[in-house]
């Protein structure tokens, strides 16, 4: 074979694709933060999920108008850093395949160089022993074959593409010895394992294997991960439903309002028989978003309970056929300057509401919303200028991809908050009456005069940043960084506190989360005030989840 | 023949400098629980906010009539006085219309310049003072009301509020709305624009809130006028005046407190700042 025809790349992608999703679990248990964060496979998967989706709807195009469906649709659905990356990566393959009828062996290698280019750009900083390494390689080792190749024609594409899959091993294995962090940990880099096992299911099915069931032969963890720990690094069970399923019937959403509603017995009821389901509100209201065959199933059941109002039912896979046009020609007219925070819990979203009357898209650190969501709630949120709070740093990424697209109707910003407490910040120093400039320059003064802790809990032993962390133990970080490591969260939230050195003027804000309780934290709270005379110390329920606690000193 | 300087009772002026400067003030009325009291005649500002914290319903200010004008106008006029009189906003009360009808029914073109100031409370204190010294440095009235205008496109004010409770209450909230309703405590600063309350800035706490109405005014330094003004808390007042000591020597800072008129709004533990930059 000399070449690729249009359907046979979309058939070694969507290969690539099924190989992923078979990898999934391995990729999120390689993240390396011992925070519950393992969603790198995740992010992969449904970024290139969108795009692979595209190509059913194609027969017989071109291998560059291949390329470019991918592309488009993984535009949409990028998420994470990870995801942001294999976007601009799939972007780059369809800039290298632009106008080809079919893809030979030098328009493959051109395909990465333009797709390695395009990676790098994509992140600010970019860093070796990553995905981005695997990607260069692989272009690298493509480069080299067709320039040795090039007296005897284009050479055989099938051994061209074993060269790139070779090349993105060896790159893969050479990960922990480029980022100091792989290597403490004793995992290769979860990425760049993405990488290859895409290309890894192409080949298979190139060869007539079957991608779904493949075994490459990985070394998932270098031998160091007890696989029996990967059950336990989860992602959110409603987070993936709400992705992995949202192609599943009707989209249906409506407020019940009545007397004494039980919202836990509304959640169970609906769960039964739907996908998605997200219920929040009180025993007055309660507002239900949920995926289901029959939505008359879903209204007969809360006409039952009270009165409906806000009724708005989408099909969805009508709308998934063309999400991404669709998206472009909504414009209702805008006006003003309005924000956009991405917050992980019921509080938080709340808070972020009430401070700077903002849209919300949950998610955070193990939840990262896609780009798709993002712009959706810009154009929600109905603003000429909209300003960005993604509040965790796997978001932010994806905050300026969502910012650097082209749009005519809206001008979108981004204040790249990496912690919720830098969010908050931000947001109390927004003024929907002041100009945009002047907006952005006071929240980015705001969250660098924030210092921001999280605590959370280690989901498994390690050794981070020369500090050895069993797992269940309590990790206060400061700024990000691994400063404290406690047997309680409480005692870490104290530890990580008197890290950063208080003083009587300054003003602490604890954002408890779901699972912490009120007494608790109010045991904290005078604790800090007995300690340090003078000292403001303001409580707020934050409802994030894995976090006991956010707090923010200024 | 001299100017003399009309003001009225929402501009906040100290008693004792009114005394000294000789500036005539017209009261406006304070409506409280159905009972009309002349602001500042028979209504004291502690008076005043003990029954604003206490009372269910909020007290009500209105211009002052324009009978309370003619008389004051026709007073001076007898003594052979020409008079700039220096109201507030016309956007946020009729007094200038009140003003204005009464100057109308003193004969064919009487020697009164009115100015509509666009401002409020210590901003107007602190340009009516400026037009009584200019008054005592002998200037025409014509000359007064020309740099009185010039001054006034120099002036700033803002104030911290305890609660935007009273401006909801009041139904003044105005652009401030979209500081109402967070969960977490602050204590937003505010600007009076274009007769409406506009938002600045919400510091978490009245230390930060103190700091960064020094800092506003210190932003638009040097001055040629500082004013700060109170709801209840003196000690407050004098704090600032210590901090904007670097900007005027400290005796010269006028210290007021919010009368009924911005009182029923800004409400108990406010304080503010205002300044003229130099020309």
């Amino acid at each position: 074979m000399t070449a690729l025809s249009g359907d046979s790349l979309a058939a070694a992608l969507t290969a690539g694709f099924h190989c992923l999703q078979r990898y999934r679990d391995p990729l999120n248990a390689l993240n390396v933060y011992p925070v519950p964060d393992g969603d790198t496979g995740t992010n992969m998967l449904l970024t290139m999920r969108a795009g692979v989706e595209k190509l059913s709807q194609l027969n017989g195009a071109t291998a560059g108008e291949v390329a470019a469906q991918v592309a488009d649709g993984a535009f949409w659905e990028a998420r994470g850093n990870s995801g942001v990356i294999l976007s601009q990566f799939f972007k780059g393959i369809a800039l290298g395949l632009d106008g080809k009828e079919v893809c030979a062996g030098e328009d493959l290698a051109q395909a990465f160089r333009s797709a390695t280019d395009a990676a790098y750009r994509s992140v600010g900083n970019p860093v070796e022993g990553t995905m981005l390494t695997v990607i260069r390689w692989v272009a690298e080792a493509l480069e080299a074959a067709v320039e040795a190749n090039s007296g005897n024609g284009a050479g055989d594409l099938l051994a061209l593409w074993e060269t790139g899959y070779s090349a993105s091993k060896a790159a893969l294995e050479a990960t922990p010895t480029m980022l100091p962090k792989l290597r403490e940990a004793g995992v290769v880099d979860a990425g760049g394992m993405g990488i290859v096992v895409i290309l890894g299911g192409a080949l298979l099915h190139l060869t007539g294997g079957d991608a779904a069931t493949a075994d490459l032969g990985l070394a998932t963890a270098a031998g160091q991960i007890d696989p029996s720990q990967l059950a336990s690094i989860s992602v959110e069970s409603d987070f993936l439903d709400s992705s992995v399923e949202s192609e599943w019937g009707y989209c249906t959403q409506f407020l019940i309002q009545g007397e004494n509603l039980d919202i836990e017995k509304v959640r169970s009821d609906l769960a039964a028989t739907s996908e998605s389901l997200v219920i929040v509100g009180d025993d007055r209201f309660i507002r239900v978003h949920v995926h289901m065959q029959d939505p008359g199933v879903a209204l007969t059941y809360a006409v039952s309970l009270g009165e409906l109002d806000q009724i708005k039912i989408d099909n969805m896979s009508l709308q998934n056929q063309d999400w991404a046009s669709g998206h472009q020609e909504r414009g209702a007219p805008k006006d003003g300057i309005t924000l956009v925070a991405v917050a992980p819990g019921e509080g938080l979203a709340q808070l972020f509401r009430d401070t700077a009357g903002a849209s919300i898209v949950s998610g955070g650190q193990t939840m990262n919303p896609s780009v798709a969501q993002l712009i959706n709630a810009a154009e929600e949120s109905g603003g000429q200028d909209v300003i960005l709070l993604p509040n965790n740093k796997n978001v932010s990424i994806t905050a300026v991809q969502a910012a650097e697209r082209e749009n005519e109707s809206q001008n979108l910003h981004v204040v790249e908050t990496s912690t919720v407490p830098q969010g908050i910040a931000a947001a109390l120093a927004f003024n929907s009456q002041a100009e945009t400039g002047q907006n952005l320059q006071a929240m980015r003064e705001a969250v660098e005069a924030v210092v921001s802790i999280e605590v959370t809990r280690s989901v498994r032993d390690t050794v981070l940043e020369g500090k050895a962390v069993n797992e269940g133990d309590y990790m206060g970080l400061v700024e990000g960084g691994l400063a404290v490591v406690e047997t309680s969260a409480e005692a870490a939230l104290m530890a990580a506190l008197d890290g950063v050195g208080l003083e009587e003027d300054h003003i602490v804000t604890i954002y408890w989360g779901a699972d912490t309780d009120q007494a608790t934290v109010e045991g904290v709270s005078e604790n800090l005030e007995a300690q340090i005379p003078g000292i403001q110390v303001d409580l707020v329920f934050g409802g994030q989840p894995h976090y006991p606690y956010f707090a923010a000193v200024e | 023949m001299a100017v003399r300087i009309v003001a009225d009772s929402t501009s906040d002026l100290p008693p004792a400098v009114v005394e000294e400067l000789g500036i005539t003030i017209v009261p406006a009325n304070v409506v409280i629980d159905d009972v009309n009291y002349r602001d500042g005649v028979d209504l004291t500002p502690d008076d005043f906010y003990s029954r604003l914290v206490s009372g269910t319903a909020l007290p009500t200010t209105s211009q002052p009539s324009v009978g309370a004008f003619q008389t004051a106008y026709q007073e001076l006029l007898d003594q052979g006085h020409e008079l700039v009189s220096i109201h507030v906003s016309g956007k946020l009360s009729g007094t200038v219309n009140s003003a204005t009808q009464a100057r109308a029914s003193l004969g064919e073109d009487p020697p009164i310049e009115i100015i509509d100031s666009q401002a409020a409370s210590i901003a107007v204190a602190l340009v009516a003072i400026e037009a009584a010294e200019l008054a005592r440095q002998s200037m025409s009235r014509e000359e007064i009301a020309e740099r009185v205008r010039g001054t006034l496109s120099r002036t700033f004010a803002a104030f911290a509020v305890d609660t935007l409770e009273y401006l909801q209450k009041g139904g003044r909230i105005g652009k401030a709305q979209a500081f109402v309703g967070s969960l977490l405590s602050v204590k937003p600063i505010l600007t009076l624009m274009d007769g409406e309350v506009h938002p600045l800035e919400r510091p978490r706490n009245h230390q930060r809130a103190m700091r960064r109405l020094v800092e506003l005014v210190s932003e638009k330094a040097p001055a040629s006028r500082l004013g700060v003004i109170y709801s209840t808390e003196q000690e407050w007042a004098a704090e600032l005046c210590d901090s904007l000591s670097d900007l005027l020597p400290r005796e010269q800072i006028v210290t007021a407190r919010f009368g009924p008129a911005l009182g029923t709004y800004v409400g108990p533990r406010a304080v503010g700042v205002a300044i003229v930059s130099e020309g």
